[in-house]
């Protein structure tokens, strides 16, 4: 059986107010002395309330949640846009790359290049043939398990 | 709400930092609210990431009916009452524990609360005691001292009634001074 005493509206009131005042006191910063004791208590909790936490976000949280933003779309998945900059990144990479090729090895550079897809292309043939089976395999386990699905 | 409208329409056009202004702004306010709901900062740092996923992503939907601050502080409360759930931590003391605060009488004279700040044993009291409160007791004493939110916008966050809101905050500090008592008796 709870043998707390209940206290009356007038003394929960006064009360209140008491903690209200800390709190006003508190944010205004007025000098506690004229304060009664019952608000200076109150205003120890108030004070010690409005510290912040001492554990902080990092400095760069808003940069590294937009940056993460960017990257995923609107649904939580990697945004198309996102994927399509990175492919014309490593496509104006690779004709950056080919280009100092050219530059730096010239003509000769370009000959052996052409010896190698010759060679390349005479043993590549059933290397081809492999590829293309691979591919129509995959497309047909992709159509039927699509067709599963409907 | 003039400002509002103009961060969401530039944040929903993808203006260049755009998004990351409005991270800027009110990652203290998800900050606090979380770190008080889980307690354990690197919860509370994914949590944080994760609300404003969640702003980015459903920030078309946001309709101006409530300012902004409380809007993201609204799904900030409801990612860390999730976390919450998920890991079976209560939110509230129950009834019973709640019931047991009693006015106190009298207080002794001449307390003087600069000394009592002051004296370390004191202030590492009074913080272990408000540590020691319920998460939502915790968040809701955060964001009406430390964040300044009117009772409305603490009650637009919450989903909670003011009136529930304000019994929270009479109790929960009434009952800090009943345990603090005697170690405020010392002090004065």
């Amino acid at each position: 059986m709870n043998m707390t005493r209940l206290p009356d509206d007038e003394q929960i009131e006064r009360e209140w107010q008491a903690q209200e005042r800390a709190l006003e006191q508190e944010r205004r910063g007025v000098d506690a002395a004229a304060d009664e004791v019952v608000v200076q208590r109150y205003r120890l909790f108030a004070r010690a309330l409005r510290q912040p936490p001492v554990d902080a976000l990092p400095a760069d949280f808003a940069r590294r949640v937009a940056v993460r933003t960017a990257v995923l779309g609107a649904d939580g998945s990697v945004n198309a846009g996102f994927e399509r900059h990175l492919l014309q990144a490593m496509i104006t990479a690779f004709g950056l790359a080919a280009g100092a090729v050219l530059v730096t090895y010239g003509a000769d550079g370009l000959s052996s290049l052409f010896e190698v897809a010759r060679l390349g292309s005479v043993l590549g043939g059933r290397w081809l043939l492999a590829l293309l089976a691979c591919v129509g395999v995959s497309i047909a386990a992709q159509r039927a398990t699509a067709h599963r699905h409907r | 709400m003039n400002a509002d409208r103009e961060l969401v329409d530039r944040v929903l056009a993808n203006a260049p930092g755009a998004f990351e202004r409005l991270v800027g702004q009110y990652q203290g306010l998800c900050w606090h609210i979380l770190l008080r709901l889980v307690r354990e900062p690197e919860d509370a740092r994914e949590l944080c990431q994760e609300t404003f996923l969640r702003v980015h992503q459903t920030l078309h939907q946001y309709r101006y009916e409530s300012a902004l601050k409380s809007w993201i502080g609204r799904v900030a409360y409801s990612i860390g009452l999730r976390h919450l759930e998920r890991q079976r931590l209560p939110l509230a003391e129950s009834p019973q524990e709640a019931d047991g605060s009693s006015l106190l009488d009298s207080v002794a004279d001449g307390f003087d609360l600069e000394a009592a700040w002051a004296d370390t044993e004191t202030q590492r009291r009074v913080f272990a005691a408000i540590d020691a409160l319920p998460p939502l007791q915790r968040t809701l004493l955060t964001l009406y001292h430390l964040d300044e939110l009117p009772l409305a916008e603490i009650a637009e966050i919450t989903g909670l009634a003011i009136n529930t809101i304000k019994s929270h905050l009479f109790r929960t500090r009434l009952r800090l001074r009943e345990r603090l008592e005697p170690t405020l008796e010392t002090a004065a």
